[in-house]
C-alpha cells in the first residue's frame, strides 16, 4: 500500500514538473533583474520589463495581430475541413487513406524549407508582409488537425441516427444541419481548439511571410530573445497564453460542459 | 379488387456472390402484421432496409398503396422504421425526438403537442417527455423508438428486431403489448426478426425467408402444423431431429411409413418433443396415424415444468430426445405416442 501510494505521488510529481516547471521558470525570468547559475531563483526581481513591454505598443499590437490570425483561421479550417471530414465519413472514396494523409504534408515535412517556398510564392503574389498570407498559411498547414479529428467525429456518429431523420422524412441536408451538425459538436470544439493554439504559436510562416512589416507574437518575442533578452521574450509568453486560456475557457462555459466531456467517449 | 398496402415484385439483391434477396415476391393487406422470419445472414434485414429506402436493389419493384417507390428516396417514402438498436437522437429530449418527424413535415407547434402528447400518453410515458434518452430504460427507449415512428402516420410500419435488445422478461411482455398496440392503430406493419416464436406468436401472416429466398408464406399456424421442408419445421418448433434410413424408396419409422419420392438415401423424422405422450403402459391408446414409438429411457434431466429424456428406441440408431411432464425413472420400458400433426417425415 505505502509503496503504491509513494509511486502514485512520484508519478504525479514527476508529470507537475514537466508540465508546470517550464512555465514557472519563465515567469521567474519575467521578474528577474539578474539570474545567473546555479542559483534556483534570481538574484534581483524588477518590475522593468513588464513595463516595458506595455509601454511599447508593438507588443499589443502583435498581440491583437496574432488572435485575430487564430480566430480567422479557425473560420477558415472548419469551413473547409466540414465538408471535406463528412464526405471522408460517410462515402467511400478512392484512395482514402492516401488523401487523408496527404493534408498531414504541410506538417510532415520540416517547416523551414516549406514555409520559405511558401513565402517565395506568396511573394510573387503579393501575400508578403499581409495578414491574409499568414491566415492562408496557416489554414494550410492546420487544416490537418481539423480534418482528421472532425472526420473521426463523424465516423463515430451512427450512421442509423441519420436515416432514422431521414426515414421520418428529412431532407440530406436537415439531417446533416439538425443531426449530425449538433452531435458533432464535441469534435468541432476540439478541431478549433487545435487549430486556435497552433495558430497562436506558429512561428515559422508567421516568420517568413510576416516579417518584418507585420510580426505576430511568437515573431516579437523570437527578435526580443534574439537580442538575449530573455525577460522580454519571457513577458510576452506569459502574456501569449492569455487568449489561449480565455478562448478555450469561452468554449467550455459557452458550450455545454457535456460536449466537451463527450468528447471521450 | 384492392390495392396490396405494399407489394414487393421480385426483388433481388446481391452482395457479390452472397443472395441477399432471390427474388423475394409477396404482399402486405389490409392493416395485417406481417413478419419476415430467418436466421441471421437469411436476407430479412435487407428486404426491411429496401422497403425503407436504404438499400439499393439489384432488380425488382416495390409498390405502396399502388405507387411505384423502388427508385424514390428514403424520405419520400412514407414508410416509418423502428430501428433495431432504436437510433434515438442523443442530443434531443423525448419529446423533440418523438416530435422531429412532425416537424420536419411543418406541422404547426400546437398540433404537433397535442400528437406528441397523445403518443406518450399511448405508450404510456406520460412524464418522461423531458429525458434524454440515455435517461431510459431499454424498454422505454424502444416505446420512445415506436412513438417517434407512429406519431407521423405513416402507411406502412418497419419494425427491425425491435425486441432483440431488451431482456428476455420484458420482452415477453412488450411482445403482447407491441400486438395489441399495432391491432388498436391499424397501421400495416412488416416485422423482422429471427425469433419464431415471437413472430408466430405476434403475426397474422409469417414469411420464412432463408439465404434470400422465402421457403413458406401462411399464418402462423399454417407454418407450424404445416410446415413444407426440415428447414421450416426445425425452424419453428423445438424439435426432435432423427435421421432414418430410406430403403426401395420408403423411409420407416416406429409404425410409419412413408414413401420417398426423389433418390434421397436418408429421411429426416421432426418431432416436436413437447407435443409427445409417454407413458409406461404398453397399451396406451394411439390413433391410426399417430406415430408409435417403444424403447428404454436412458437418461434424463429436470427441466423445471417437465423432464428431458434422452430415450434409446427399437430400430433407431440414435438417441430420441422428448420432454414430458411424468416421472419416469431410467431403465424403464416405455411407449412413446407423437400425435399426428406433431411428427413430419421430408
Amino acid at each position: 500500500m505505502a509503496l503504491r501510494l509513494a509511486l502514485k505521488v512520484i508519478i504525479v510529481a514527476l508529470i507537475l514538473i514537466l508540465m508546470i516547471g517550464p512555465l514557472v521558470g519563465i515567469v521567474l525570468w519575467s521578474f528577474a533583474r539578474r539570474w545567473y547559475w546555479p542559483s534556483p531563483i534570481p538574484q534581483e526581481f524588477t518590475l522593468k520589463f513588464w513595463l516595458e513591454v506595455f509601454e511599447q505598443g508593438r507588443v499589443l499590437d502583435s498581440l491583437v495581430l496574432s488572435v485575430t490570425v487564430a480566430l480567422i483561421t479557425v473560420a477558415f479550417s472548419l469551413a473547409l475541413a466540414l465538408p471535406a471530414a463528412y464526405g471522408f465519413a460517410r462515402y467511400k472514396l478512392p484512395m482514402e487513406r492516401v488523401l487523408l494523409i496527404l493534408f498531414l504534408m504541410p506538417q510532415a515535412f520540416p517547416q523551414l524549407p516549406v514555409f520559405i517556398n511558401l513565402a517565395s510564392i506568396f511573394g510573387r503574389i503579393g501575400l508578403r508582409g499581409n495578414m491574409w498570407g499568414i491566415i492562408l498559411a496557416h489554414t494550410m498547414a492546420s487544416l490537418v488537425f481539423s480534418l482528421w479529428i472532425i472526420t473521426a467525429t463523424f465516423k463515430s456518429i451512427p450512421l442509423e441516427l441519420e436515416q432514422a431523420a431521414q426515414n421520418l422524412g428529412a431532407s440530406r441536408f436537415k439531417v446533416f444541419w439538425t443531426i449530425t451538425f449538433p452531435l458533432a459538436i464535441p469534435g468541432l470544439i476540439a478541431g478549433s481548439i487545435f487549430v486556435f493554439l497552433w495558430s497562436m504559436g506558429e512561428f515559422t510562416a508567421a516568420f517568413f511571410i510576416g516579417a518584418p512589416f507585420i510580426q505576430t507574437a511568437p515573431v516579437l518575442m523570437y527578435t526580443a530573445s534574439m537580442g538575449y533578452n530573455m525577460q522580454i521574450a519571457s513577458v510576452i509568453s506569459i502574456i501569449l497564453i492569455v487568449p489561449s486560456l480565455l478562448f478555450m475557457i469561452l468554449i467550455e462555459r459557452y458550450l455545454k460542459a457535456e460536449y466537451i466531456s463527450g468528447l471521450g467517449g | 379488387m384492392s390495392v396490396a398496402v405494399l407489394e414487393c415484385v421480385n426483388l433481388k439483391k446481391y452482395y457479390g456472390h452472397v443472395r441477399a434477396l432471390d427474388d423475394v415476391s409477396f404482399t402486405i393487406e389490409g392493416s395485417e402484421l406481417l413478419a419476415v422470419i430467418g436466421p441471421s445472414g437469411s436476407g430479412k434485414t435487407t428486404l426491411l432496409r429496401s422497403v425503407a429506402g436504404f438499400v439499393r436493389l439489384d432488380s425488382g419493384r416495390i409498390y405502396l398503396h399502388g405507387q411505384d417507390i423502388t427508385d424514390l428516396a428514403p424520405e419520400k417514402r412514407d414508410v416509418a422504421m423502428v430501428f433495431q438498436n432504436y437510433a434515438l437522437w442523443p442530443h434531443m429530449t423525448v419529446f423533440e425526438n418523438i416530435a422531429y418527424g412532425l416537424k420536419i413535415k411543418r406541422i404547426d407547434k400546437a398540433k404537433i403537442r397535442e400528437k406528441v402528447e397523445w403518443a406518450l400518453k399511448f405508450l404510456g410515458l406520460e412524464g418522461l417527455a423531458d429525458r434524454k434518452p440515455s435517461q431510459l430504460s431499454g424498454g422505454q427507449q424502444q416505446r420512445v423508438a415506436l412513438a417517434r415512428a407512429i406519431v407521423v402516420e405513416p402507411k406502412l410500419l418497419l419494425l427491425d428486431e425491435p425486441l432483440s435488445n431488451l431482456d428476455a422478461k420484458i420482452r415477453l411482455r412488450i411482445r403482447f403489448e407491441l400486438k395489441a398496440l399495432q391491432q388498436k392503430l391499424g397501421i400495416p406493419t412488416l416485422y423482422v426478426t429471427h425469433d419464431q416464436e415471437e413472430a408466430l406468436s405476434i403475426a397474422d401472416r409469417v414469411i420464412i425467408i432463408h439465404n434470400g429466398k422465402i421457403l413458406q408464406v401462411g399464418t402462423p399456424e399454417e407454418i407450424y402444423r404445416n410446415p413444407s421442408n426440415l428447414f421450416v419445421a426445425d425452424f419453428v418448433g423445438v424439435n426432435t431431429i432423427i435421421k432414418v434410413p430410406v430403403k426401395n424408396g420408403v423411409a420407416k419409422i416406429g409404425n410409419v411409413e412413408k414413401r420417398i419420392p426423389n433418390q434421397q438415401k436418408i429421411a429426416t423424422v421432426v418431432i416436436r418433443a413437447d407435443e409427445v405422450i409417454l407413458s409406461t403402459n404398453k397399451n396406451v391408446e394411439s390413433g391410426p396415424e399417430d406415430l408409435v414409438l417403444t424403447g428404454v429411457i436412458r437418461g434424463r434431466l429436470y427441466l423445471g415444468s417437465k423432464y428431458r429424456y434422452e430415450m434409446e428406441v427399437d430400430g433407431v440408431n440414435e438417441p430420441v430426445f422428448i420432454n414430458h411432464g411424468s416421472d419416469v425413472e431410467t431403465g424403464t420400458e416405455v411407449k412413446v405416442v407423437v400425435p399426428k400433426g406433431s411428427y413430419f417425415i421430408f
